[in-house]
């Protein structure tokens, strides 16, 4: 169900289901896009399948290169075929044969209501690749709903039904939707989690995905899901295929405490309770190990250590990260703006406040705001700092206010290469030294520095 | 006698077009490559826009690049106080979220200082997408008008209202009555679909929108002189009282004008709307960027009869010289002019730079390597002019990476250039014909060698550090690279556009310490291992002494 907007327009970072179906297709090694759209569409799509590239594969992706005339004469269509057929020159020529086409359509061609299925039929018939449509144009709502739909499109397309099961394995959906900043590193980090516990990851939709992959879904034990948004297409093919989804309930495993709760309840619900104690324990003698006696921490703790904190981000994430101030590093998260596409995910993101609640925080909570009340309600509250994203950092900077990214896609400038997740016990440790930049914005006084500034240099 | 046909003059239209597409990939992967000059393009192709260009020369490549939303919201978001409402998919404005971050330069902009821009949207639905929502629209601006009180709210359609034809206009006529706070509402018209070529959409964005809200000027202000086009570094930081990591244009154009006596007035488009209002006071125009300056000076002129000058991209001496001159004559200021950029080129120390830069690019080759969306041609045909000057040989000066649909869309800009000289010889450059660097870039190497030019003779001035810099051929360690993407080419105490005194100063600088820095050679920097090879040294070869890997 769509979630809760204060007002019937927006002003606040959305991806949309053209971005969704573009970043999950691009997870499928060997894939080639077939993007049917003008120009300022394919430009965007060409940076967010970017995210997909690093540690993974760079997906091929060609325009159909719609203009103003194709949309006024009905001929559209006709620059899809003319693109399918390049598509197929150009991969003879290059000798590199796509293990999938994918046709993805933008707002303008969905309109028109091109025949992207029958391309794609056409197209699988003529080069035996298989070929699948993704009918996700922006409008179609957030960019769930273009993973939703493209997970269904794959799904259906490959996945085997009576797959014999494959004991303590599971398929982990959408490591995008963590939604953090660092989550290819945070991906790595859970899924070595899960091998800790003697867990096997079956099929990833979608990061690296091989056909192999999917047709073997079934395979799996669980599907565990890295979002609480409601994905219902995919559920319903999940369910055929007989892989049951949990794990939305549960936070992310941002930090101490919500590591705790999140690895737990993935340990129990495969058996693996005893296991995943004697994880932890290993992890926490490491981080003993680096911050115990380590002044630079204490100082760092001592700095952070009662300041209030304003949060805004993706529902899941950013309650998980609230609560990781709270519990973890004793800073008082005084507002979250809850950013979610569905029902589902605000729900449970404010389940997740109600035990802080009990124990003795209530967060202001906005839901969706747009960025001039998120900006107030920041301003009434004087909060010492933000932790964001960005995409708001000149709004927050701009109010004076110390401002820090740690959310969002990982492509475009974020400047960060160290394989270290923010996830588990371990990833504590960057998720402090991110905390140590925010308290370095917020205590140092660079507009003083400038002013007073020894004048004979 | 016949004529020689261009390349682009004897491609078969017979031809499907994805047959087309092919014969341009056939053509690249046996090098069949041909010189033509910028003159050859833009007079040859006099009748014909970049978009016509896009489908019908170059199909089956044929993205276009950037949309034209993307440039409303730039542009507009730029304009202090102001909301933007998008009417349509809320799509649109996250992927221009995305660009304004760092990269694009409007609102919100990390790099050039730019204010957080509101960019809200009616976020459609399918249904609204196809049958209209008229009444969304309204109630957005109503309650935005509410809750932002903006000055101004600018309105622009994605592609689903603008194929439908939303009465976009009529609505905005009935609500603004009603609007509370703001004081103007400007209808933007740049749904996606509208051009796909960059030129066209900042021609688009430029267009008649500005000077709409100029009144006729109730007096004019002696001496004063506006600066027209740009959405980057849109602070005066003097006037703003601050002072900026980097000077903007705007900052070292005030200290030029102050210097003759003149009057920095306002800044177009992204100024305050007060500004906006005041700008036809001004006695003279000048240009930063000459595709968004242009139509509006030539609007200016029009209505309020306001003079301008063409002159864009001032490094080099001449080149300051026309700039400052053009203005100066103007005023009756010729003298006080020269005065000043002799002075200036003293002070500054140019003149020693100068001259050492001249001995070392005298016998290069300069391959200026657009790279597509980090650079535009009119930067890189400022950079190609000093160096012209400063006494490369303009037979050697090649451009490549520029798609021929780009000098089509930002023809006024070429057309200028064209007009002008350097050393003496009058400003041409050469053009490498690949039509398609949008969709396949050409690498350096390939050029470098269809060309026949040794490395040591090259220098290469490149948007964008692509995936051929690549060892042990191509890198800084042997091949002397100078960056000239705007985004990336910002220098302490250089102004933003990297032109005039401090520009022309930076370019100098970064010109020797390239060609210094090829004596490097065998110790590959980390970004061209990376992409090409890494060869790991033996023991042997690392020495104080020693010269390195050796290379493959």
């Amino acid at each position: 169900m769509r979630a809760y907007t204060p007002h019937i327009w927006t002003d606040q970072y959305q991806p949309s289901a053209m971005f969704g179906s573009v970043l999950a297709l691009s997870g499928v090694e060997g894939v080639e896009l077939a993007y049917h759209g003008p120009a300022g569409c394919y430009t965007i799509a060409t940076h967010i399948r970017t995210d997909q590239a690093p540690m993974g594969t760079y997906s091929a992706m060609r325009p159909s290169g719609i203009t103003e005339d194709n949309l006024v004469m009905g001929t559209s269509m006709d620059k899809l075929r003319q693109l399918l057929k390049f598509i197929r020159f150009e991969s003879e020529h290059s000798k590199r044969k796509p293990t999938l086409l994918a046709i993805v359509n933008t707002d303008s061609t969905a309109i028109t209501g091109d025949d992207m299925v029958g391309a794609a039929k056409m197209f699988e018939k003529e080069t035996g690749v298989p070929s699948i449509s993704v009918d996700a144009p922006g409008f179609k709502g957030w960019d769930t709903t273009g993973y939703d739909l493209a997970y269904r499109a794959l799904l259906t397309k490959f996945a085997k039904p009576g797959v014999t099961k494959k004991p303590d394995s599971v398929n982990i959906i959408a490591p995008y939707l963590l939604s953090s900043q660092n989550w290819l590193f945070d991906f790595e980090e859970i899924k070595d989690l899960l091998n800790k516990l003697g867990l096997s990851v079956n099929c990833v939709l979608t990061r690296n995905t091989k056909i192999e992959d999917i047709e073997n879904f079934g395979a799996a034990q669980l599907n565990l899901m890295l979002t609480n948004e409601d994905l219902p297409l995919f559920t319903k093919e999940a369910e055929k295929l007989g892989v049951p989804n949990f794990g939305a309930d549960l936070p992310l495993p941002y930090g101490l405490v919500n590591t705790e709760e999140w690895y737990y309840g993935v340990a129990a619900k495969l058996g693996k309770s005893d296991k995943a104690h004697k994880v932890l324990q290993e992890a926490s003698k490491k981080v003993r190990n680096i911050l115990g006696f380590n002044y630079s921490y204490t100082w760092q703790s001592n700095l952070m250590m009662q300041k209030r904190a304003a949060l805004i981000g993706r529902a899941h994430f950013i309650a998980s990260m609230a609560r990781c101030l709270y519990y973890d590093m004793d800073i008082y998260p005084e507002v979250v703006a809850l950013q979610a596409a569905t029902k589902e995910s605000v729900d449970g993101a404010k389940k997740l406040f109600e035990l802080m609640e009990k124990d003795g925080i209530s967060p202001k909570v906005l839901v969706n705001p747009a960025y001039v009340e998120f900006a107030r309600a920041v301003g009434e509250a004087e909060v010492d700092f933000v932790l964001g994203s960005r995409i708001e950092k000149t709004l927050i900077g701009g109010m004076g206010i110390a401002h820090h990214a740690i959310g969002s896609s990982y492509y475009f400038n974020t400047f960060r290469y160290l394989p270290m997740p923010y996830v588990g016990y371990e990833g504590i440790l960057y998720l402090l030294q991110e905390l140590g930049l925010a308290m370095e914005d917020m205590f140092h006084e660079r507009e003083a520095w400038k002013k007073l500034c020894y004048k004979s240099i | 006698m016949d004529e020689k046909l261009m390349p682009w003059e004897r491609i078969d239209r017979s031809r499907e077009n994805w047959e087309i597409a092919k014969d341009y990939l056939i053509m690249k992967s046996e090098k069949k490559f041909e010189l033509v000059t910028f003159k050859d393009v833009i007079e040859k192709c006099a009748d014909t826009s970049a978009t016509e260009w896009w489908d019908k020369v170059i199909p089956g490549y044929g993205s276009g690049l950037w949309c034209p939303i993307y440039y409303a919201i730039t542009l507009a978001g730029g304009v202090r106080n102001s909301v933007l409402v998008i009417h349509g998919a809320q799509s649109c404005v996250t992927a221009v979220r995305h660009f304004f971050v760092l990269y694009v330069g409007g609102g919100g902009n990390y790099y050039w200082g730019n204010p957080f821009t509101f960019a809200t949207t009616t976020d459609l639905n399918e249904r609204d997408n196809i049958l209209g929502a008229p009444e969304k629209l309204k109630k957005t601006l109503m309650e935005v008008d509410e809750l932002h009180k903006p000055e101004i709210i600018f309105v622009a359609p994605t592609c689903g209202p603008g194929m439908i034809g939303e009465p976009i206009e009529e609505i905005i006529d009935d609500v603004k009555p009603e609007l509370k706070y703001a004081q103007e509402v400007v209808y933007l018209d740049l749904p996606g679909f509208k051009a796909i070529d960059e030129g066209d959409m900042m021609r688009l964005a430029t267009a008649d929108y500005w000077t709409a809200l100029m009144p006729e000027p109730k007096k004019k202000v002696k001496g004063a002189v506006n600066v027209i086009g740009d959405y980057r570094g849109t602070y005066i930081s003097e006037r703003e009282g601050f002072k900026p990591n980097f000077p903007s244009t705007y900052d070292e154009i005030k200290e030029i004008l102050d210097a003759l006596g003149l009057k920095l007035h306002v800044i177009v488009p992204q100024s305050s709307l007060a500004d906006i209002r005041r700008a036809p006071e001004a006695e003279f125009n000048i240009v930063n960027c000459p595709m968004l300056a242009y139509p509006i000076c030539e609007e200016m002129e029009k209505k309020f009869g306001i003079p301008w000058s063409p002159h864009v991209y001032p490094l080099g001496r001449e080149a300051i010289t026309n700039y400052i001159m053009a203005f100066a004559k103007h005023f009756g200021k010729e003298k006080e002019a020269q005065k000043y950029i002799d002075e200036r080129w003293e002070k500054d120390g140019i003149e020693p730079l100068w001259q050492e830069a001249k001995k070392i690019v005298k016998d290069k080759t300069v391959l200026m390597d657009s790279a597509i969306s980090m650079t535009s041609v009119n930067r890189q045909l400022g950079y190609a002019r000093m160096l012209q000057e400063l006494g490369v040989d303009p037979e050697k000066i090649i451009f490549f990476n520029i798609g021929p649909s780009e000098l089509l869309g930002r023809r006024e800009g070429v057309e200028y250039y064209l007009t002008t000289s350097a050393a003496g010889k009058p400003f041409n450059p050469k053009f490498l014909w690949w039509p398609a660097p949008h969709a396949i870039k050409l690498s350096p190497i390939e050029v470098a060698d269809w060309l026949g030019v040794k490395d040591s003779e090259i220098l290469h001035l490149y948007g964008d550090l692509g995936w051929y810099t690549k060892a042990p051929r191509w890198d800084a360690s042997n091949i002397a690279q100078v960056q000239s993407s705007i985004h990336f080419r910002r220098r302490r105490n250089v102004c933003q556009r990297s032109i005039f005194f401090s520009g022309t100063k930076a370019l100098l600088r970064d010109t020797i310490l390239a060609i210094k820095g090829t004596k490097r050679e065998g110790k590959w920097s980390l970004y061209s291992r990376i992409l090409g090879k890494w060869p790991v040294p033996e023991p042997a070869e690392i020495g104080e002494n020693k010269k390195g890997i050796s290379g493959e």
